[in-house]
């Protein structure tokens, strides 16, 4: 297919103005003109798939003195970047009627400019997003991590639900404080070793800084990731965002911080995989955590939110293995949840969408007035609880391998741990089958008795979703054997 | 290429003056127009030279003083002078353009008088201040410089005096002795340099260091361009000119302040590198207690002009952060930096000036709600804050950028000095930036609108177009930083070979 990388980043960029100033005219149809750079880099993506393992694609332009502008392509960035792309052009189909909805919510009545404005920050956020994926150098890496808070806080700002506009300043300052500490890490790197290309990261091993530089990063990562203790911000903001950017938030964005510590920081020997113990408990933590915390909730948008949470904790389990494993389930997981996660997202919206509620407490029975929602609620459920068929299956049975790699020949404390993960996954089907229950099965109640399914352009891009994740459940290879191969190179 | 063009560009810059001020005494603010037409000439020219000096440098020497000392009154534009030179310039005219309404509306005030003649002055010193700025960013010996320079500040020393608010004829006073101060320190400096190598030329500055005894001429001099940046102890006149003079005055002051003592201390300090590394992990601490003390000050301001005055001083002692790294990138983001907040706190003083001038006040608790009713001027802060501020995609994340990669370089090599710096630079002084900033746009533009000022006036379009120049200038100098860069980094290579 003809293209490049640089147009498939540009092509939304691209699009902002057109999609602004048509907005205003055309107001939500707009949406469509949105789709179309979103489709274009999808498509383009989809056609590089085929031979990325043996040919990974990489652009470079000059800059700025001593740095070049880098764009790479290989068989970890391309699938993780693949996954924002589709995320974001089946959940632009979804907005359209999800803002209609919610922009006449705020306005009490018609609002081209709101959708006009919408799109464009739409846009601007997932272009910094596939940014941050396919970026060369912790300059440029740095530029699009940064780059994305602003267009996500915007949205939260102004789209948000309740009190989003505090919700909006206090996600954008913890989302500075790590940036910041980031930052220092970034900074220490170049003036160790001379350089800000990723792939000479590695000289920082055996460095007497490399400690100081890994975790400073490490830290400014797990910011983003909301791992226990630095979560504060997740469960505000992803439950009072608009629905389809808490879609967008929720797996792409967050999981993006764990792609970048298995890019950058996994390659430098003796930091991350030294401390396996400390950071296995992290990740535990973070996700038997957020798995009681689901439990407690009633508001139904906050519930996804903590489950998100948790899930990274897998995510950060299988990065903190070190192992080709590990960290190779780690990363199908990031594709995994986030079409679960999306589907689990954009099921809740159709919920709120149709009934009005969102406190779980006032819903019950939905099953047969929503059938297709509870399905895809359903799929989602599994997705990231790792049923098969779903994809997540295969990502979960991975990280729990790799996981028990490093301690499975004695009885240690990494067994033991190994232990306590892989039987708190049960505690990710209870949460998830208990909430299915709870909004789909059951009396219905009287208040809900004619609610009706959500329109097609709702339905659609949440099947769309569940299909991808059964096929590839079914047919994992064209992404697993990729990805297998760079981590397995960045880990030598 | 036209053989004179640096003199004649200089010669357009200041002859128009008596003609502004005749013409202005019949055509009363329309003469605005004639300064704007000069100011955006000589940046167009500038635009163009931009790439050309990416390849060569263009000097013009003409005999000026034969004896008691052999002095040529010669111009320079090199990648240092053209690209600060040209953002400066493209600042002033937008600021010229603001002015328009503005100064009509600070015309009528009472205070003074309002008459064509006061327009045929205003604009008469406002136009003989930018040239003399522009004079002494192209000026090739110490003498013409500190000509030029001091010229600015008597310039806009009349201006403050003229047509500030507030207490004006004090507070023009303390601006005048404060920066005569610094002057005093400059010259001494100078006239070091003269008796060390006998001349006053800028070119012959390169070998001083090897002469004895010249460490405290590069202090000298560091500490008169410190008054003129606001360094701490040494900014007393810094929030008080800024916030107490007409908006428009206060954006090319600002700038000023930031371009020129940057572009000075780019020209005239790197000969004293041997010399002055021993001490510059101590000025780059200066710095860092600089930022962090007006960074804590601008957040506990209301006044919305004084908040952007603690934060522009705040902001461009980056640049002398950067500048005493004295490695490639230090030096190279230092004056990146320069050019960044020269536009971001043009932009700023306007905005606080457009602010004023739709809701009659400045302070910032008794606004509120704003951004329904001002969009576009909501617009302009969030970029001036973010190119301040150092958040993409405005420029000043990548000057902001490259100059802490060359506070981290020097850091790791010199030791915990430089290092706590350079770290604390990167963190906590970053956060207290965006701590102020954001409150800022919440107390004004969210929040409920205040009964007092319902009713708020249109923005004038001049106004408008003058922010969307200059922000739209950061948004395309940080997406294409190569526009400028390039010829910077033909100076910074030939500084470091």
């Amino acid at each position: 297919m003809y293209g490049s990388l640089w147009l498939a980043l540009l092509a939304p960029v691209l699009f902002i103005p057109i999609v602004y100033f048509l907005g205003r005219r055309m107001g939500k149809l707009v949406s469509w003109v949105a789709l179309v750079p979103l489709l274009y880099s999808t498509l383009y993506f989809v056609s590089l798939m085929g031979g990325i393992a043996e040919s990974p694609v990489g652009e470079y332009f000059y800059w700025l003195p001593g740095i070049r502008f880098g764009l790479y392509a290989d068989g970890l960035s391309l699938p993780i970047v693949l996954t924002v792309a589709v995320l974001s052009a089946i959940i632009a189909i979804y907005s359209q009627p999800y803002m209609v909805h919610s922009i006449h919510e705020q306005y009490h009545q018609e609002n081209n400019k709101a959708h006009a404005t919408y799109y464009s920050l739409y846009l601007a956020y997932v272009a910094s997003m596939m940014g941050v994926v396919l970026s060369t150098n912790l300059f440029e890496f740095y530029l699009f991590f940064e780059l994305m808070i602003i267009p996500s806080w915007a949205l939260i700002n102004v789209y948000g639900s309740g009190e989003r506009e505090k919700i909006g300043l206090m996600y954008l300052l913890w989302s500075i404080v790590g940036a910041v500490a980031f930052v220092t890490g970034a900074l220490s790197a170049y003036a160790q070793t001379g350089s800000f290309e990723l792939v000479d990261l590695v000289r920082l091993t055996g460095s007497p800084w490399a400690a100081f530089i890994v975790a400073s990063m490490l830290v400014g990562l797990c910011v983003k990731m909301a791992l226990f203790g630095i979560h504060i911000w997740l469960p505000f903001a992803h439950a009072e965002a608009p629905t389809p950017i808490s879609a967008l938030l929720s797996p792409a964005m967050i999981g993006l911080a764990a792609y970048a510590i298995v890019r950058l920081l996994l390659p430098i020997q003796g930091t991350m995989d030294t401390w396996f113990a400390l950071t296995l408990i992290w990740g535990l933590a973070t996700m038997i955590y957020g798995g009681l915390m689901v439990l407690a909730q009633t508001d139904i948008k906050r519930l996804l939110a903590y489950s998100s949470m948790s899930q990274m904790g897998y995510l950060f389990v299988g990065i903190a293995s070190a192992t080709t494993l590990g960290v190779g389930g780690a990363m199908m997981h990031y594709v995994s949840h986030g079409l679960g996660k999306a589907a689990l997202f954009l099921s809740v919206g159709a919920i709120m969408h149709q009934t009005g509620y969102r406190d779980i407490r006032k819903l019950g029975g939905l099953a047969a007035r929503m059938p297709i929602t509870a399905m895809v609620f359903l799929i989602g459920a599994m997705n990231i609880s790792g049923i098969p068929p779903t994809m997540g299956f295969a990502s979960k049975l991975m990280i729990f391998m790799g996981a028990f790699g490093p301690g499975v020949h004695e009885i240690s404390t990494e067994f033991v741990l190994a232990l306590v993960a892989i039987l708190s996954t049960a505690l990710t089907i209870g949460y998830m089958m208990w909430t299915m229950r709870r909004i789909f099965y059951g009396p219905i109640a009287e208040h809900l008795e004619d609610v009706k399914e959500a329109s097609p352009l709702m339905t659609i891009p949440m099947i769309l979703l569940c299909v991808l994740s059964i096929l590839i459940g079914i047919y994992p290879k064209p992404i697993i054997d990729p990805i297998m191969e760079v981590v397995a190179r960045l880990l030598m | 290429m036209v053989n004179n063009m640096l003199f004649l560009m200089i010669l357009v810059a200041f002859l128009p003056a008596p003609l502004v001020y005749l013409m202005g005494k019949s055509l009363g603010k329309k003469v605005s127009w004639v300064v704007f037409a000069v100011m955006l000439g000589i940046t167009v020219v500038l635009g163009w030279l931009i790439p050309v000096v990416e390849h060569e440098v263009l000097l013009e020497e003409y005999s000026w003083v034969a004896s008691p000392v052999s002095l040529t009154f010669g111009l320079l534009a090199d990648g240092l002078s053209v690209p600060m030179l040209f953002t400066f310039l493209f600042v002033y005219a937008g600021a010229t353009l603001f002015s328009m309404p503005y100064m009509e509306r600070r015309l009528s005030l009472g205070d003074i008088k309002d008459s064509n003649a006061q327009y045929a002055k205003f604009y008469t010193l406002f136009l003989l201040y930018g040239a003399s700025v522009a004079g002494s960013m192209l000026a090739t010996n110490l003498i013409e410089f500190f000509l030029f320079f001091e010229m600015a500040l008597v310039f806009s020393w009349l201006l403050v005096f003229l047509y500030g608010y507030g207490d004006r004829r004090r507070n023009s006073m303390v601006y005048f002795i404060w920066t005569h101060l610094g002057g005093g320190a400059l010259l001494v400096g100078i006239l070091g340099v003269y008796w060390t190598v006998g001349s006053f030329e800028i070119a012959d500055l390169a070998h001083i260091a090897s002469y004895p005894n010249v460490l405290w001429i590069g202090v000298a001099i560091t500490l008169g361009l410190f008054v003129k940046i606001g360094a701490l102890g040494f900014h007393g006149w810094m929030p008080v000119t800024y916030s107490e003079s007409p908006a428009p005055v206060s954006a090319v002051l600002g700038a000023t302040s930031v371009m020129l003592s940057t572009y000075a201390l780019a020209r005239l300090l790197p000969p004293f590198q041997p010399v002055l590394q021993g001490i510059s992990g101590w000025f780059m601490l200066w710095a860092l207690l600089t930022i962090l003390y007006a960074g804590v000050m601008a957040l506990a301001q209301k006044d919305t002009k004084r908040l952007v005055a603690y934060l522009s001083m705040s902001q461009m002692n980056y640049c002398v952060l950067g500048i005493f790294t004295y490695v490639p990138y230090g030096v190279l983001g230092a004056v990146s930096y320069s050019i960044s907040h020269g536009l971001a706190i043009g932009l700023l003083f306007l905005v606080s000036g457009a602010l004023l001038y739709v809701t009659g006040t400045r302070d910032m608790t008794k606004m509120g709600g704003l951004s329904e009713k001002l969009p576009i001027t909501l617009l302009a802060t969030m970029a001036g804050f973010l190119t301040i501020g150092g958040v993409p995609p405005a420029v000043g994340f990548k000057s902001k950028f490259i100059l802490l990669s060359g506070a981290f370089v020097r850091g790791f090599s010199s030791g915990w000095l430089e290092l706590s710096v350079a770290i604390l630079a990167g963190s906590l002084a970053t956060l207290v930036t965006l701590g102020y900033e954001f409150r800022t746009v919440w107390r004004v533009y969210y929040g409920k609108l205040p009964e007092g000022i319902k009713e708020v006036a249109r923005v004038p379009d001049t106004m408008i177009v003058a922010f969307v120049a200059l922000g739209a200038l950061s948004i395309v100098f940080g997406i294409w930083p190569a526009l400028f860069t390039n010829a910077l980094d033909v100076f910074i290579e030939h500084l470091f070979h």
